[in-house]
């Protein structure tokens, strides 16, 4: 819930990381990407979502901010290291447990 | 600078720097995930304000502070850091790399670090400066609720 001008293209360097996340060789990778600002902060989104349904329920109806080319946005962390471990704490405790509750519905 | 005995480690700390450095009137996020931290600092555990105390730190005045949706159990994940005037004398720093149970102190439902490398330190803070990492799992205390 930032200031829409937090998110201006200006304030990114354009370095992005992929950051994935995987539990087995059989299960699917989720993506997020973590969006390097100028001040070296980075700001990590999800858009990998499965359907309209659950960018509404997990960003736009939670008062998020959410945009379709970046996704929604989680939250900024600090560094490279971070970004990978608070993403993967993302997927097991916010994104799992919901797409385990709620089956996708368009 | 003053020794203190904190989580396993030995600090100095300059407790009348840090102090009047969170006594200044700084500039905070007032989106409604910060707003929801900064209140429910209003009834933290003594176990944990215990921590911030030593230190010279308010706890509604964190350097960084982001929050990471709502989990299963109904808390809110945050992250953050604070920064106090002082140094780490004995014990482990953390890394964001190295945040185990050896480089960490659990305290209720905080989990904390001493870091070395600092970001977003405030200027106003004169050397030595410490960084306090933490994660937190923190109850929505608020009556607004996101997307209300």
């Amino acid at each position: 819930m930032k200031k829409q001008t937090y998110f201006d293209a200006g304030n990114y360097t354009g370095n992005h990381l992929h950051v994935g996340h995987w539990k087995a060789a059989h299960t699917p990778i989720i993506e997020g990407i973590a969006w390097v600002r100028q001040d070296g902060s980075i700001d990590l989104f999800f858009n990998d979502f499965s359907s309209e349904r659950e960018m509404q329920d997990l960003f736009v109806g939670k008062g998020y901010y959410c945009e379709e080319f970046m996704g929604g946005h989680i939250g900024t962390v600090k560094t490279d290291d971070k970004a990978f471990i608070i993403f993967e704490k993302w997927v097991d405790e916010v994104l799992l447990p919901y797409r385990n509750m709620k089956p996708s519905k368009e | 600078m003053k020794k203190i005995h904190l989580m396993k480690r030995v600090l100095e700390v300059d407790l009348q720097q840090t102090k009047e450095f969170y006594l200044k009137d700084l500039e905070m996020c007032s989106c409604l995930y910060c707003e929801n931290y900064m209140e429910a600092c209003k009834q933290i555990a003594s176990s944990i304000m215990e921590v911030f105390t030593m230190l010279g730190i308010n706890p509604s005045k964190p350097s960084h502070l982001s929050e990471f949706g709502e989990t299963e159990d109904g808390l809110r994940l945050y992250i953050g850091s604070y920064h106090v005037v002082g140094k780490l004398v004995e014990g482990e720093y953390c890394r964001d790399s190295e945040w185990n149970d050896t480089t960490t102190v659990r305290i209720g439902n905080f989990t904390f670090g001493f870091k070395k490398e600092l970001m977003f330190a405030p200027d106003e803070l004169k050397p030595p400066v410490l960084q306090l990492d933490f994660e937190a799992r923190i109850p929505w205390v608020l009556n607004e609720k996101p997307g209300d």
